[in-house]
């Protein structure tokens, strides 16, 4: 058991930690820079360390001076939270070669699984779908067109040294693929220096499935379901929610079984979480293993009675994984409305400043995680998420009913303050998401029209 | 960790001193200029001075590179974290206090067997080592980065500190 643990993180997740921290009798550390000195959830913590200025450079992100934290604080363990070094496997190892206990899965395996091609070889290995492509580079267009075939049309040409969409071409027939191979060795080399594409399976109108993983001690792993987080706005999720509207119970286990199976070649303990694209064919693609407890863990927690955060530090503290596959039983639905401090109008700009008045809403089915007070300053530096509103009702239908109601109730205002609040109003009117019938391209087909 | 104290918090030492010749008059435009566009920060760069401001509330607060010209001082409000209690500032008059630049053990000696690198009413100079800083087992010499004389050491020898913690009050030479 954990008697001590130092929170490195901020804001709402350094909130939850404490509160599981004291809901199992473990002291808490915060730590702090001085744009979040004042901040309400630092007072509750048992102690409180100044680790820097207000950059997360020099305070979040600087290793050594959480480290000296930890150490002048004399805690045994420490809980990265998200964001920030809770993926850094330098970090990790660190922590262990200074005596203190990493909440989460080993250096090695952070590592391992944060490399993109040494996940992928492990997915493999261990019989778990990826997406369909070329053993590597492609050097010719015969060559293209030769894997196009066995892997079937649409594919995507892709530049290996690419990003933001320059040097890609999708291709739905033999002769747009001769022709993009081409357009996208020249765009990668102009814009990257660098010509060398390759090719996989264009995954049509996908969703954006991941599996939520909790590994014991003893390497045991098992899944605790789905979550949907097919709302997104370039790869931020905005909505996410449990169970998909597009699983059943056999697609479930399926694809349970694969997290189980990735994470248990890999060697993962603690809290994780795999990350699927699932085509509208009902096939699933492994995209990567997310190595930290995440933002939208709270919707597996309202559906399945398990606090996960809590688990993260029991297993960290040696403590078996007493839950079994068959005790986790998915009950209603829950969703998560993330509620940033942005101008929807102004092309999503954050809108840090100083809160005048702010109602959160409550009531039954509602949990709200929020670092917010009434008089508190949302810092200019960090991430603009500032709140999550977690429904919970006995089925979509009720869930939407209760966001609704609850998302009515939220009033964050300060001058110049604006948050995602009308947006996600506006989400839960459509009829696309009301129907459950979306994919990763919403958000981008809804902020056009 | 959390004293009292914890509200004083000066620049860190490596930005300290700095020459910056601006007159109230360029202060009140930028100012102006920051109203009238609705902005949130301002920055500013000449030969001789660069200043930033930045309005964080409702007040604008100017946060500037630390300075030694008093008139520019006192044109400027102090960010409001800096703020020190009344009563010691009076006591304390033309005293700069020298905090942690980083989280750390505080020693005052290299070493358990050597004396203390500094005393009070020792003079130092920029390059003085005032004391170690440890962290990840790592002995970090804090140098004075100013000169003056050492009035007060407010930490005791194998504390720890967190950063932005006063260690030293210095009067200026």
């Amino acid at each position: 058991m954990l008697r001590r643990v130092l929170i490195a993180n901020r804001g709402e997740i350094a909130l939850r930690v404490i509160r599981a921290c004291h809901e199992l009798g473990i002291e808490a550390v915060a730590v702090y820079s001085e744009a979040d000195r004042e901040m309400p959830y630092v007072e509750l913590a048992d102690d409180a360390v100044c680790i820097g200025p207000p950059e997360a450079a020099r305070s979040y992100l600087d290793i050594p001076s959480i480290i000296a934290a930890a150490e002048i604080a004399d805690v045994d363990a420490l809980h990265p939270g998200y964001g920030f070094l809770a993926e850094n496997a330098r970090f990790a190892e660190m922590c262990a070669a200074s005596g203190i206990t990493f909440i989460g899965p080993p250096a090695e395996v952070i590592a391992g699984c944060g490399d993109k091609a040494n996940a992928k070889e492990l997915a493999l290995k261990a019989g778990v779908p990826v997406v369909p492509g070329s053993d590597g580079l492609v050097d010719t267009a015969e060559d293209a067109v030769g894997i196009a075939r066995d892997i079937g049309y649409p594919v995507i040409i892709k530049a290996t040294a690419g990003g933001g969409g320059r040097g890609m071409r999708v291709a739905h027939n033999e002769v747009s693929l001769v022709n993009g191979y081409h357009q996208a060795r020249a765009e990668a080399a102009t814009a990257f220096s660098n010509p060398d594409v390759y090719i996989e399976k264009f995954v049509l109108n996908p969703r954006h499935v991941e599996i939520q993983v909790l590994g014991g001690p003893d390497g045991r792993v098992i899944h605790l379901g789905e979550r949907d987080c097919s709302i997104q706005r370039r790869h931020q999720k905005l909505i996410e929610e449990s169970p998909s509207p597009a699983l059943d119970e056999d697609l479930r286990q399926r694809m349970g079984a694969s997290a189980v199976a990735f994470c248990e070649a890999a060697g993962y303990r603690n809290a994780g979480t795999v990350e699927f694209l699932l085509a509208e064919t009902g096939e699933y693609y492994f995209m990567e293993l997310n190595a930290r407890i995440q933002v939208e863990h709270c919707v597996t927690e309202m559906v399945s009675g398990v606090d996960l955060v809590q688990w993260q530090l029991r297993i960290a503290g040696g403590e078996e994984l007493t839950l079994k596959q068959e005790d986790i039983q998915l009950q209603g639905h829950a969703i998560e409305f993330r509620i940033n401090a942005e101008n929807p109008d102004m092309n999503f700009a954050p809108t840090p400043g100083k809160i005048e008045r702010l109602v959160m809403p409550g009531g039954r089915g509602v949990r709200l995680d929020t670092y917010l007070a009434a008089g508190c300053t949302i810092p200019r530096y960090y991430d603009s998420m500032v709140a999550k509103l977690i429904v919970h009702g006995a089925d979509r239908d009720e869930a939407i009913r209760i966001g609704r109601r609850a998302l009515g109730e939220i009033r964050v205002e300060g001058p110049g303050l604006k948050t995602t609040t009308p947006l996600h109003r506006q989400i839960l009117e459509q009829a696309d998401f009301v129907n459950g019938s979306v994919d990763t391209g919403f958000m981008e087909r809804f902020l056009e029209s | 960790m959390r004293r009292p104290e914890d509200h004083l918090v000066p620049p860190p030492p490596d930005s300290l001193p700095r020459e910056i010749a601006l007159d109230q008059e360029r202060l009140k435009q930028l100012l102006a200029l920051m109203d009238e566009g609705s902005l949130t920060e301002i920055e500013y760069e000449t030969e001789e001075a660069r200043i930033r401001m930045s309005r964080q509330q409702d007040v604008p607060a100017m946060v500037m590179p630390p300075m030694a010209a008093p008139a520019a001082a006192a044109a400027a409000p102090a960010p409001a974290p800096a703020a020190a209690p009344a009563p010691e500032a009076a006591e304390d008059e033309g005293l700069t206090v020298f905090s942690a630049p980083m989280v750390g053990t505080f020693y005052r000696s290299p070493n358990p067997e050597a004396g203390p690198y500094v005393s009070v009413g020792d003079s130092v100079g920029p390059d003085t080592v005032l004391c170690i800083l440890e962290a990840m087992k790592v002995m970090n010499e804090i140098k004075a980065e100013q000169s003056g004389e050492i009035v007060a050491i407010l930490v005791e020898n194998g504390e720890p500190v967190e950063y932005g913690q006063p260690l030293y009050k210095i009067r200026p030479a």
